[in-house]
């Protein structure tokens, strides 16, 4: 079958959930098009990866677009270490590439079973590039006595 | 077109069913890509387990998602009604149980693909594309002829196929991928695999960053390739997907089975014989394929 005919019967039926498929897998098949010229396609793209949408729904509605392997992403983890002057040391404890989402690095089971599972205090920074586009967060990670870990984003290099 | 003289008849051949000789090919094609779903599921399931035991230990809390989306209970409810739902749907021949199951599964595959927990996993997107074809598709069991709802099943299945290659596609078009550093680091460095135990065995490491040089622009010449799913004859189509999920699988990451075994399954029911006869089983009306 071919999309001309595609088409033709869709609209002979009626079938609007096919309809309504086509429509997203083609506006799907537009953006992934256009994210190596467009911009504001690739930073919406990173902040997708960086958990940074502008909204959650934002968020949620980019989460069925395919991105396998996409970007370049990088990260640091290091221990924290809060000394008595109110000053911090932090010693790197591993960097390295991940295929998507930096972010797995602090939300993924084997990132809490490898890292905080034993530190208390970590410092974590995650870099996702596109063509000249980067986007780099830094993040606070703490767990406290019930093993309940807290991350929160301090801050942008 | 005949469809609509054809409905209630069909819904009479799905739902009371005396299919045990012969189902109705489509609840057969829908049961593959049922079946290649589940296959994704199970496929990690000892990851899963351990992974749903970190996360009842470790619970983690951020700003961005919502309580009830990193919760460890939503969680393991969404990935268990997502194998119930295969299996009921594997088993029952009414359309719509086969709606329902298809929905829910939809519906549970979206929640992992936005949960704290999954959403870094494509084993969910690729399983929730399939499971959206799953929907549409037996939503038109009995309100389009068998052939047409097959000849545009096949259609959709391979625009699926081929907006996920072409996701990946594209977002490999950056340096890092083009001179093959990022697969560099994930693959060739240290992965325990086959493939890249051999070669670290065998190559210097300036050898090694060619290949994975090679290999890189390998991968996204064949996923460029696969995005054009959709132009080529069917069964050209399917066995190009085939062969390309194999590969991954066989070259790459075995683990990645679980992302690629619901893509197989789309892709199969492309490799469905010829057509049935132009004519309707069920009224025996000519049938319209449009053209």
């Amino acid at each position: 079958m071919r999309i001309n005919q595609f088409l033709r019967n869709v609209v002979q039926t009626g079938d609007l959930s096919a309809a309504t498929l086509f429509g997203v897998i083609l506006a799907i098949a537009v953006w992934l098009v256009s994210l190596p010229f467009s911009e504001k396609i690739q930073q919406a793209t990173l902040m997708r990866f960086h958990l940074q949408s502008p909204s959650f729904l934002a968020w949620c509605g980019l989460q069925v677009v395919p991105a396998m392997y996409n970007l370049e992403n990088r990260y640091w983890l290091s221990e924290r270490v809060e000394q008595d002057d109110a000053t911090r040391s932090v010693r790197c404890i591993e960097s390295g590439t991940t295929n998507h989402f930096p972010t797995r690095m602090i939300t993924s089971f084997d990132a809490r079973y490898r890292f905080f599972r034993q530190l208390d205090h970590a410092e974590v920074i995650l870099e996702s590039r596109y063509r000249d586009q980067v986007l780099a967060t830094r993040w606070q990670v703490d767990k406290d006595s019930n093993n309940v870990i807290s991350a929160r984003r301090f801050g942008e290099n | 077109m005949s469809a609509a003289g054809c409905s209630s008849d069909t819904n009479l051949l799905v739902s009371t069913s005396s299919v045990s000789a012969t189902l109705p090919t489509p609840i057969v094609l829908n049961r593959i890509v049922i079946a290649s779903i589940l296959v994704s599921l199970l496929w990690k399931i000892r990851y899963f387990l351990l992974a749903f035991a970190v996360y009842f230990e470790y619970p983690l809390h951020d700003e961005f998602f919502p309580a009830w989306l990193s919760s460890s209970g939503v969680s393991l409810a969404a990935y268990t009604l997502s194998v119930a739902a295969c299996l009921v749907s594997l088993f029952s021949v009414d359309r719509r149980y086969l709606m329902g199951c298809s929905l829910l599964l939809t519906a549970c595959l979206y929640i992992q693909c936005i949960h704290q927990h999954s959403y870094n996993d494509v084993t969910f997107l690729t399983c929730f594309w399939s499971a959206a074809w799953s929907f549409w598709f037996t939503s038109r069991i009995g309100r389009d002829h068998d052939n047409l709802l097959i000849e545009k099943g096949v259609f959709i299945s391979h625009l699926i196929l081929s907006v996920i290659f072409l996701g990946g596609a594209m977002g490999k078009l950056t340096p890092g991928y083009w001179s093959g550093q990022v697969l560099y680091d994930i693959y060739f460095a240290a992965r325990d695999f086959w493939v890249f135990n051999i070669l670290r065995e065998h190559f210097s490491n300036d050898t090694l960053h060619a290949i994975s040089r090679w290999y890189s622009r390998f991968v996204i010449v064949t996923e460029m390739g696969c995005a054009c799913l959709w132009l080529l004859p069917r069964r050209w189509a399917s066995w190009l997907a085939i062969i390309t999920c194999c590969g991954i699988c066989l070259f790459s990451n075995v683990l990645l089975l679980s992302v690629l075994a619901c893509l197989l399954g789309l892709a199969v029911i492309g490799l469905h014989e010829e057509p049935l006869p132009r004519q309707s089983r069920v009224t025996g009306d000519a049938l319209d394929v449009g053209g």
